[in-house]
């Protein structure tokens, strides 16, 4: 028999699901506060009023404003969609390049594999950020370019992901048996393998998201993301920069914004692995 | 036991941090101050840093050398942006053609060589071998030299020939040295001890300067593009003298006791330039209602840090050649009555012409980190009439203007460099010039500026000047925004620093250390 003694119950709220679970309601939390930005913003972020710039913390600008009087809350938030929307969608779109072209090297193999895999190297070889500042220095500055660029670097890893998945998927038996029963290669990527792939993806992408955050920030501070006055906390950091003697808030009040939605992505990639991992089972 | 040790790893690593800020505080500044100050005792040694970085030291080809004081010109600009006799006592021409110039007597080279009319003759030769802008500027058909007097006939009337020769890039060199893009030999009260590329030069100063010796032994230029890293290095004491320091900085220096700063007019003008090749912009009333919508006042109270001046004409109103400007007013009602005179309607917050929106680009460079917040003030007014403005941030300002269509640029240029009107009107208005983006041929304005290149009478020159102004400011061919200050900012140890309107005299024998 099992007694339920009351130190149990700290117990329980300190178990991965738990933590896992704030992870999620805070990331689902930034997701809508980014989808509704607009909506909430109490000013337009990109209304230049001269006449209220470098204005500290009150009630009417919770965060004050910048150094064209525009409010730095608004931006904040309405940054968030130019910040975080892009990191997603250059996840996705990585993704939707790097799951197919894995799955197909993986369970194919041969010279299509080859060919993929020397492609990968050949970019695996440089560093990410270097890569993408040479894309989008080439391009010109620009948000599109810079997704573009992003991208350019992300699929590899992913796709490097789930093909090791499907090679190591592949020499099982229940693959074997599948075949043997006649099982259409869709049917058998579909069926067996993609299922197999989403735990590792699910853990890498949430891991990614916030690297590709930290390169949309890093690349529009050195002005080839983000034109002004679009809304970005990276190159929000770079135009508060003249001003940090004085005005201090307008860089650290990006910085922390980027900070927080890095470090909740973090754990909850870590939550998320200790839960999906096979390796930690 | 875990968390304890977790705790005290955290506690004395910030133990660590706070023992190794004070230790450095506590031993290094005040001891740092006298070694400095023992050291300049002996040795009168400064360091000045700039915004211009030099990938040479060829006077020729780069600005440094005379603002570093190793090389000089025949003419300069003074403070009241008259030329005056430098290394010539005077010059005369009777038809604007034919110029005569007396060299001055006694002056040697650095490397002990006579400055005399051939020595200027052979520099001459070799810049406009160097320097295609400066072989079109100067016209030089051909120069005889005899004795100091040197005299040079040029292609056609050049009235304005002695305010050429203040550029930089005029500067006398001896040109029977070699090594011009490492060691220079000019005529100056410094010269080159070091250069290395981009970075810094060391200059050494030459005791037999024929206007006195130099106060300083040596002398350190740096660079750094970065206008925060600028106003660092004073505070922290890496640098004596923080040539354009960032301007937000500018109260906080000036609360510093240590820091002596100083703000001087320049001839230089921000400026909102059109293409009126494009069929919006070449309609009068769009450019009177993009004017309207600059708010001078309020560009020079914030983003400029009241360093600045409102402008109304591309020259600064002291010269003579500037006609009084109209002072233009910022008036968003004002905009809106031209916009709907240039045939817009305002329709659910869009600007519309035939139904079409009214959508422009405006390109800017944050190489002048005023550019592109002018730019967004613009922007951001626009808006509120309906008229949709990109910014475009670019690298290469000059390269992209005249390469790719464009609506709408922030451009800064110093607008009478060496006191004549003639080359911002040549270089901004005339067919070929090298800033005349939008490859403008107006046709009331190019007979003026023929004829002003033409005349050699002072009056008459002013007069034709004043015209050619007054048509582009009736025209609206551009917009003058502000004539910025230049801004300096020096320890206190440093004696006679002059902040020089044409930016370009810095280093001079006068400049000392305490």
């Amino acid at each position: 028999m099992i007694v339920v003694r009351p130190n149990n119950v700290t117990k329980n709220i300190k178990r991965p699901q738990f933590k896992l679970f704030g992870m999620i309601v805070l990331l689902g939390l930034i997701i809508i506060l980014t989808l509704v930005a607009p909506l909430i913003a109490p000013y337009d972020p990109t209304e230049v009023q001269l006449t209220e710039r470098l204005k500290p913390m009150s009630s009417e600008n919770l965060l004050g404003t910048d150094h064209m009087g525009r409010d730095i809350l608004s931006r904040i938030l309405v940054g968030a969609q130019t910040t975080v929307g892009t990191s997603i969608l250059v996840i996705v779109l990585a993704l939707s390049i790097g799951l197919p072209v894995g799955l197909i090297s993986g369970y194919i193999g041969g010279a299509l594999d080859r060919f993929f895999m020397r492609i990968v190297d050949a970019l695996l070889a440089f560093p990410d950020f270097i890569i993408a500042i040479v894309l989008s220095g080439l391009l010109g500055p620009g948000m599109f370019n810079l997704v573009l660029a992003l991208v350019v670097v992300k699929w590899v890893s992913y796709a490097r992901l789930v093909r090791s998945t499907v090679i190591s998927e592949n020499q099982k038996e229940y693959i074997a048996v599948a075949k043997i029963n006649g099982l259409s290669s869709i049917k058998i990527l579909s069926k067996h393998m993609i299922p197999h792939v989403v735990g590792n993806l699910v853990v890498y992408a949430s891991l990614d998201l916030g690297k590709v955050i930290l390169v949309i920030a890093s690349l529009s501070y050195i002005g080839l993301g983000a034109q002004p006055p679009t809304p970005e906390w990276g190159a929000m950091l770079n135009e508060g920069r003249n001003f940090f003697h004085n005005a201090p808030q307008l860089m650290y009040i990006p910085g922390i914004a980027i900070m927080l939605v890095v470090l909740i992505l973090n754990l909850l990639g870590d939550l998320l692995r200790d839960r999906l991992d096979v390796k930690n089972k | 036991m875990l968390k304890l040790n977790k705790f005290s790893l955290l506690f004395s690593l910030i133990l660590m941090l706070l023992s190794a800020c004070s230790s450095s505080e506590g031993a290094n500044s005040p001891s740092g101050a006298e070694n400095k100050n023992q050291e300049t005792n002996q040795n009168k040694e400064l360091t000045f840093l700039s915004n211009f970085p030099s990938e040479t030291m060829d006077p020729h080809l780069n600005w440094t050398p005379l603002r570093a004081g190793i090389v000089e010109t025949l003419v300069k600009i003074n403070e009241d942006l008259q030329i005056e006799p430098w290394l010539a006592t005077e010059w005369s021409s009777e038809d604007g053609q034919t110029w005569t110039f007396n060299i001055r007597e006694n002056i040697t080279f650095q490397n002990g060589n006579k400055l005399d009319a051939a020595a200027v003759k052979a520099s001459f030769e070799r810049l406009i071998v160097v320097s295609d802008s400066m072989k079109n500027a100067l016209k030089i058909q051909s120069m005889n030299a005899e004795g100091q007097t040197l005299t040079i006939i040029t292609e056609e009337p050049l009235p304005q020939f002695p305010s050429e020769l203040v550029h930089p890039n005029a500067a006398i060199i001896d040109a029977t040295e070699e090594n011009f893009e490492q060691k220079p030999v000019g005529t100056g009260p410094f010269m080159v001890d070091a250069f290395e590329a981009g970075t810094k030069v060391t200059l050494k100063s030459y005791e037999q300067y024929w206007d006195g010796k130099p106060k300083l032994n040596s002398v350190i230029l740096t660079f750094n593009d970065d206008a925060n890293a600028r106003t660092l290095a004073l505070q922290s004491g890496d640098a004596d003298i923080s040539f354009r320091p960032a301007i937000e900085s500018i109260e906080m220096l000036q609360g510093d006791s240590s820091i002596k700063s100083d703000v001087a007019p320049s001839s230089r003008t921000h400026l909102l330039m059109y293409n009126t090749n494009k069929e919006a912009l070449s309609d009068v009333k769009l450019r009177k209602a993009l004017d309207a919508m600059l708010d001078r006042d309020a560009i020079v109270a914030s983003i400029m840090a009241n360093q600045a001046t409102a402008a109304y004409g591309p020259f600064l109103p002291q010269f003579p050649f500037a006609p009084d400007y109209e002072k233009k007013q910022f008036s968003m009602d004002l905009a809106k009555k031209y916009l709907e005179e240039a045939g817009y309607e305002i329709v659910n917050g869009e600007a519309k012409k035939d139904g079409k929106p009214l959508t422009l680009t405006v390109v800017t460079y944050s190489y002048r980190p005023e550019l592109p917040l002018i730019s967004q003030l613009l922007q951001s007014n626009a808006k509120q009439l309906g008229i949709k403005i990109n910014i475009q941030v670019v690298e290469n300002i000059d390269e992209y203007l005249m390469t790719t269509d464009w609506d709408l640029a922030t451009y800064s240029l110093n607008t009478a460099p060496r006191g004549d009107a003639s080359y911002f009107l040549n270089s901004v208005y005339m067919p070929g010039g090298a800033m005349n983006f939008s490859k403008l041929e107006h046709e009331s304005l190019k007979p003026i500026i023929n004829e002003l290149n033409g005349t050699i009478e002072e009056d008459m020159r002013i007069q034709l000047a004043k015209e050619a102004v007054s048509i582009i400011d009736e025209e609206y061919l551009h917009s003058s925004i502000v004539y910025p200050n230049i801004f300096v900012a020096h320890k206190d140890s440093v004696e006679d620093w002059v902040t020089n309107k044409s930016e370009f005299y810095m280093i001079t024998k006068d400049l000392g250390v305490k």
